[in-house]
């Protein structure tokens, strides 16, 4: 690595984005006058619609023949007109009023000492000047009532202490800055989230795709330098615009809040008695935030260059990183959520941990060792996304490729025959069954469970792949792995549905002790299983649960979604992937580590043994041993064996390693067929 | 010189995408040579070519370029090759000057030198008055100019040159091919591919006729004409694909 070469092309990629119309703006425009001005208009609209209401005369209908006291209370209020009541709902839905005023007819009912009498105020909750006008009739007849009270009270010669024996003062120990701190890191770490994405976005893009589309790539790649001097350099410049368009952007908004607070603390007429946050903030406090604010646009940058590097031309690129941007806004959202709080767990998460720390960097309640951990995961992160940059550099096909995008109709008859599944289109398969699976999915087991998950997997998980491809004219058979099995790998199926079954069943023991079961799951989990109290039942909760999905989501993700991965990818990375892909499909946490395994295991048996049926077979087997043990339905012998050992919550030694030798055997027997499925 | 010992490229190899876009190359060029590789669009000639340039990786085979192995050394390799291409574009929001500047210092040559340099080429292209222009601003022979003192800014012994008068006027054109000729009597090493015959015979030693990723013949226009018994190369060359011929 040459620091000259470096910073040569860090020099050329500053200047070349600093002539961008598009960047410049992006970069100085926003920060500099957009937020201030929006900031400000928003506030002066505020102060504005305040002030018009507060000087505004509430109109308040009240009956012609109402108590004349009551009349006389309301007329000594201030900033309220009187008017007659006709129909109080039309008057106030019409605009004529802003509220009613319904009460006792007589003053000897109004007054009379013994009872309590019912005054009600009608009002439009949707209308400014309607809340205004409640606010200020509640006010005022709660000051008549004290005074009638306390007349009461002295007829009596009793103080008002008699009607109220307690009195509740709420002490807050919150000094100022942990509580301007708290309020702050509910906002900063997303609008910091934002700026550095909207500051990382377009020199991120220009400097891949943009490079790609003005064709430069070729003569730079020309040039006797380095694929990571080129990733270094070009990093380097979006990180620096990045820093660049966060740090305004912060300053920006800091100096319009603090102006905004002032010039409402002058329209409200006197001292908000507001702590602005930023002045609590020690300089050490701030230098902290900086430094944590680094590693999470060093990880921001990388991770939109290695996906824009991955498109064609600019606009390609831009479609590409807009779902990552709004996706790091998600674990952003974490620091707003009451009660989340920096432990072990969310330390590691990446983003979320910026954004929690940053929340306690400002309460003042963060310990050195959570920074250091925060900033030590997040330069890891960082690093990694670096090094991914830097592997997508090195790939020749994403740098010079250029590969036709989607096609330009949808006409089955153009679609060439015998095609194959894309990564992209298996992806959109992925989607599309995810998103139908979380709504239509959900309803229909709302309607009726076992139904509900019988039309799940087979119109909503089997039949879209099916449908996608038959419509594009692709080799269904070889796409989705249609072909008769040898005996071995059936064998090697069956082998190492035993062993993962046990393997799998310790591991989600394991993963109790540290993320317990919740209780409406456990909830879900017996009220599917109850159906296997009756043979019938049973029979069709193995058709629901042990028969559709090996079937069904087999067909999407062992047939389309890794035929569509291994046409691009080597098999380890189409396992890899497609394996992550179902685990995420079932769309639960306590389900994700083990689903992730076997999908894992599917994968690599279907592209060992080349055909669907052995991980049909395996899923099968796996999901009705499940069912029949959970609802009872097994030898009363092995029934008790299996309470003692979920009661321990571990198998015997000699069965785990029993598990483990017969998946090794599977592997072995799946090892001594052909090669790995090429395509 | 350039010398290719059974160059292969495949993409996306074990995919069902798997695309053999070099198959078996071999082939030399001498100093004060030039070598045409003439073949239809997507024969192979430019992943050959950056090959060649050390810009892409052989999938298997070698190529040396003044005997520096591109798989082994390729920066140094670079160091020795101008490469240009007929797609080649330029950073539109920099100036000209700008631009060389830029691949002088990627180059890691001094500032004294490229200013040098930059004055020498400019004034041998005719180019002095596009320097201070931006490369957006500039006309398509222009920016061939630029690129063309970009390729020998560092005084590169081997140009590797694809497809250079691609998209360009007759008068372009002709600028590009008296630079050509220009650098055979400098002792240059040429090689550049066309899929224009007419160039391909005016200029060319040798030529060697690609196809589907294999070069069918390598040889000079005679060696050709001989053996297919044509006048002319794009005969020759219809005759070799048709006939299955192997020079």
């Amino acid at each position: 690595m040459r620091w000259p070469i470096i910073y040569t092309i860090l020099r050329k990629e500053l200047l070349e984005t600093l002539r961008d119309k598009r960047t410049l703006f992006t970069m100085f425009g926003v920060p500099i006058l957009l937020y201030p001005l929006l900031i400000l208009v928003m506030g002066q609209v505020t102060i504005l619609q305040q002030t018009k209401v507060e000087k505004r005369i509430s109109r308040v209908a009240i009956a012609e023949d109402a108590a004349p006291t009551l009349r006389s209370w309301l007329e000594g209020m201030e900033k309220i007109e009187l008017v007659s009541l006709t129909d109080p709902n039309n008057q106030l839905l019409s605009g004529q009023i802003d509220a009613a005023v319904l009460g006792p007819e007589k003053d000897s009912e109004l007054l009379k000492e013994t009872m309590s009498v019912d005054i009600r105020i009608t009002y439009d909750l949707a209308e400014e000047d309607s809340r205004a006008a409640l606010e200020r009739l509640r006010e005022g007849l709660q000051k008549e009532r004290e005074n009638l009270l306390k007349e009461r009270l002295d007829k009596l010669k009793l103080p008002m202490e008699f009607v109220r024996p307690i009195r509740i003062w709420q002490v807050n120990v919150a000094p100022p800055k942990k509580l301007t701190g708290s309020v702050l890191g509910m906002i900063l770490p997303m609008v910091m989230i934002i700026m550095l994405g909207t500051g990382a976005f377009y020199p991120a893009v220009d400097v891949t795709a943009g490079e790609k589309e003005r064709g430069t790539f070729e003569t730079l790649l020309s040039a006797p330098i380095g694929k990571a001097e080129i990733v270094c350099g070009k990093f380097v410049t979006v990180l620096a615009l990045c820093l660049i368009t966060g740090l305004l952007s912060l300053a920006s908004m800091v100096l319009s809040l603090l102006f905004q607070f002032s010039q409402m603390a002058k329209a409200a007429g006197e001292n908000l008695n507001m702590d602005i946050g930023m002045i609590q903030i020690s300089p050490w406090t701030l230098v902290i935030l900086f430094l944590t604010m680094v590693p999470l646009a060093f990880f921001i940058c990388a991770m939109m260059m290695s996906i824009a590097i991955l498109a064609r031309d600019f606009k390609e690129a831009q479609s590409f990183v807009t779902p990552f941007y709004i996706l790091i806004l998600l674990p952003g959202m974490i620091a707003v959520v009451p009660g989340v709080k920096l432990t072990t767990a969310t330390m590691f998460l990446p983003i979320a941990n910026v954004a929690l720390l940053f929340k306690d960097l400002l309460t003042g309640t963060a310990g050195v060792e959570e920074v250091f951990a925060v900033l030590l995961s997040t330069a890891v992160y960082a690093m990694l996304s670096l090094v991914i940059a830097v592997r997508l550099f090195e790939v020749e096909d994403v740098i010079l490729s250029q590969e036709r995008g989607l096609p330009l109709t949808l006409r089955r008859s153009l679609f060439p025959k015998g095609g194959t599944v894309s990564p992209g289109m298996a992806l959109a398969l992925f989607g599309a069954a995810l998103l139908l699976m979380f709504y239509a999915g959900a309803y229909v087991q709302l309607r009726h469970l076992l139904f509900g998950l019988l039309i799940s997997q087979w119109l909503l998980i089997a039949a879209p792949p099916v449908a996608a491809l038959w419509y594009t004219r692709m080799d269904l058979r070889r796409e989705m792995r249609l072909r008769r099995p040898s005996l071995r790998s059936v064998i090697a199926a069956l082998l190492m549905a035993a062993g993962l079954w046990v393997l799998i069943m310790q591991l989600t023991w394991w993963q109790k002790r540290w993320l317990p079961e919740s209780e409406a799951f456990i909830r879900e989990m017996n009220k599917l299983f109850q159906w296997g109290q009756t043979p019938g039942g049973l029979a069709l909760l193995i058709l629901a649960v042990g028969f559709s999905p090996a079937v069904c989501e087999e067909l999407l993700f062992r047939g389309a979604i890794l035929s569509g991965l291994r046409n691009r990818f080597s098999p380890w990375v189409a396992i890899l992937i497609s394996g992550l892909l179902f685990g995420l499909m079932h769309q639960n946490v306590y389900m994700l580590l083990h689903t992730t395994l076997l999908g894992f295991a599917l994968g690599f048996l279907a592209l060992r043994s080349r055909s669907i049926v052995p991980p049909m077979i395996f899923h099968g087997v796996i999901n009705t041993t499940t069912v029949l043990l959970a609802t009872g339905n097994a030898p009363p012998s092995f029934l008790t064996m299996m309470e003692q050992w979920t009661e321990a919550a571990r198998f015997p030694i000699w069965l785990l390693l029993l598990a483990t030798a017969v998946c090794i055997v599977a592997v072995r027997l799946l090892q001594r067929q052909d090669k790995m499925e090429t395509a | 010189m350039i010398a290719a010992e059974h160059l292969t490229k495949i993409f996306n190899a074990g995919t069902a995408k798997q695309l053999c876009a070099v198959d078996d190359a071999s082939f030399r060029v001498a100093p004060g040579e030039i070598f045409g590789l003439l073949g239809p669009n997507g024969a192979g000639k430019t992943t050959l070519l950056r090959m060649l340039g050390a810009i892409l990786t052989p999938t298997s085979g070698v190529c040396a370029v003044e005997g520096i192995r591109t798989d082994e050394n390729p920066e140094q390799a670079r160091r020795q090759i101008g490469f240009l291409s007929g797609n080649t574009r330029l950073y539109k929001r920099l100036r000209a000057r700008e631009v060389l500047r830029y691949f002088g210092r990627l180059y890691g040559m001094q500032e004294g030198k490229i200013e040098q340099r930059i004055a020498t080429l400019a004034a041998m292209l005719e180019a002095e008055a596009v320097l201070e222009r931006r490369c957006d601003a500039l006309s398509t022979g222009e920016t061939q100019k630029v690129s063309i003192a970009r390729a020998l800014l560092h005084e590169p012994q081997v140009l590797i040159l694809d497809e250079p008068t691609l998209g360009l006027d007759i008068m372009t054109s002709r600028t590009i091919l008296d630079f050509i000729r220009n650098a055979k009597e400098r002792g240059h090493t040429i090689i550049f591919s066309t899929h224009t015959m007419t160039e391909a015979e005016l200029l060319c030693d040798r030529i060697g006729l690609i196809h589907k990723g294999r070069i069918l013949a390598d040889g000079t226009k005679q060696q050709i004409y001989e053996l297919t018994g044509t006048k002319n190369l794009q005969e020759a060359f219809l005759a070799m694909v048709e006939g299955g011929m192997r020079l």
